[in-house]
């Protein structure tokens, strides 16, 4: 099976440390949880693999073109509509797939009230139907899960699990129970260096 | 009536005792009419049929100078957003624009032209209030939102639908407040001085001419208010098109 190949790759910032010289494979069309302890460089290793941030050194990989991605903030339109969040990142909106993912996620009633109106827990799960809802061959999720109760949680995960069988999924979490919840390989950082 | 509201009719009415005890104190029509005899001279303007083709013509004049300013503005800011070039070629001239003082430019433009120069005068006021307000809105535009525009592949036009406009909404409006009363300004300074005929500027030249202090302030009294009108206006339009960005 591919995979996408993370080879010694660095992240400097001037003088300051991301992270250093990290090197693991994902499968393409899994779910992969990466782990790995606060300020190790987990959202800027993401970015990366993103193309947001240029590594200082090292190779990616296979690598898909086309990238969704949850960002640990919800990075919303905050004066605009949860339809028009999804429309700014799709290049022909699909309102049929938009709807289900949004009712799926318990947001169809909201699709017209705008950002700034809803609750914390509500503005993470538009930034992640937003995701879902635009052309991506690869799926990045950081954090995506901060402030939802427990029973919309797990109802997130089988969601995102249920509705990304075909794609390749990167998920940053530093819940175990969530890692394990999203199943698939979890990749430890922090052990992978010390090997 | 809230506290605000009750503020500025306190503002209003110290003004106008103000005014009063200068008029008794100096006690000389010719130097400073009555609040009384403005408003009861304004009164007589309201009947004429001149003052409605005065006031109408000026704030044509202004109007368009101010409107070709806001667009002009508003386009070249966001060029000048998107290609530095541009920002640095404009910079001279917005420096310059800001700097001049607003006779200079309006001796100049009445040496060079032979015709009524209002509307050239508050284009030159207003531009570089807009361009350089506009410009800080776009460049206040959230460094995270056009992140993630980025990596969606976003066009420009989306860029600046979603991102770069409501960024750009708040300095626009207040650039556009102060915009508009310099034009008003501005632009009946330019009148005055190159007595443009049938505006406003001509009546006031002509009540310095004859000295007639209550017409000067009548007049006057309409620029106010007239500045006051159009800017409440304009800064309605620009909400409601701006409230359309959901």
């Amino acid at each position: 099976m591919e995979k996408i190949i993370i080879n010694n790759l660095s992240k400097y910032f001037g003088e300051k440390r991301g992270f250093d010289e990290i090197s693991f494979e994902i499968e393409l069309c899994n779910i992969t949880v990466i782990m790995a302890p606060s300020g190790y460089g987990k959202t800027t290793l993401l970015k990366c693999i993103a193309g947001l941030l240029k590594p200082s050194s090292g190779d990616m990989i296979n690598v898909p073109e086309k990238i969704s991605f949850v960002f640990q903030d919800d990075r919303l339109l905050e004066d605009f509509s949860v339809v028009s969040n999804i429309k700014f990142v799709t290049k022909k909106y699909d309102e049929k797939r938009a709807l289900d993912i949004l009712s799926k996620l318990d947001l169809k009633d909201l699709q017209s009230t705008p950002v700034k109106q809803l609750s914390g827990g509500m503005k993470r799960r538009v930034a992640i139907a937003r995701a879902l809802c635009a052309d991506y061959d690869l799926l990045i999720l950081d954090e995506p899960l901060k402030g939802l109760d427990n029973e919309l949680r797990d109802r997130t995960i089988d969601f995102i699990k249920e509705y990304n069988k075909e794609k390749t999924v990167i998920v940053v979490t530093h819940d175990i129970y969530e890692a394990e919840k999203f199943g698939g390989e979890i990749i430890q950082l922090d052990l992978l260096k010390s090997k | 009536m809230n506290k605000r509201t009750v503020g500025k009719l306190i503002g209003v009415i110290l003004i106008l005792v103000v005014w009063q005890v200068l008029y008794w104190t100096l006690d000389l029509e010719m130097l400073l009419a009555s609040p009384f005899q403005v408003v009861k001279r304004l009164f007589e303007l309201l009947k004429e049929r001149d003052f409605y083709t005065r006031t109408l013509l000026s704030a044509s004049h202004i109007f368009g100078g101010f409107i070709t300013a806001f667009l002009s503005g508003i386009i070249l800011s966001i060029l000048a957003g998107k290609f530095s070039l541009i920002e640095d070629i404009l910079w001279p001239v917005t420096v310059i624009a800001k700097a001049v003082p607003v006779a200079s430019f309006i001796v100049l433009f009445l040496i060079w032209f032979d015709t009524d120069i209002t509307h050239i005068i508050c284009f030159l006021i207003a531009f570089p209030i807009i361009y350089t307000n506009s410009l800080n809105g776009y460049k206040n535009a959230d460094e995270n939102l056009l992140e993630t525009a980025n990596l969606y592949r976003v066009s420009f036009v989306k860029k600046l639908y979603y991102v770069y406009m409501p960024a750009m909404k708040n300095f626009i409006i207040s650039a556009s407040t102060v915009a508009i009363g310099m034009a008003w300004k501005a632009g009946v300074a330019a009148e005055v001085i190159g007595v443009a005929r049938g505006t406003i500027g001509e009546q006031l030249n002509e009540a310095k001419l004859f000295c007639n202090n209550a017409d000067l302030l009548a007049w006057t009294l309409v620029i106010v208010l007239s500045s006051i009108i159009f800017e409440k206006l304009f800064v309605l339009l620009l909400k409601l098109i701006f409230g359309r960005l959901k």
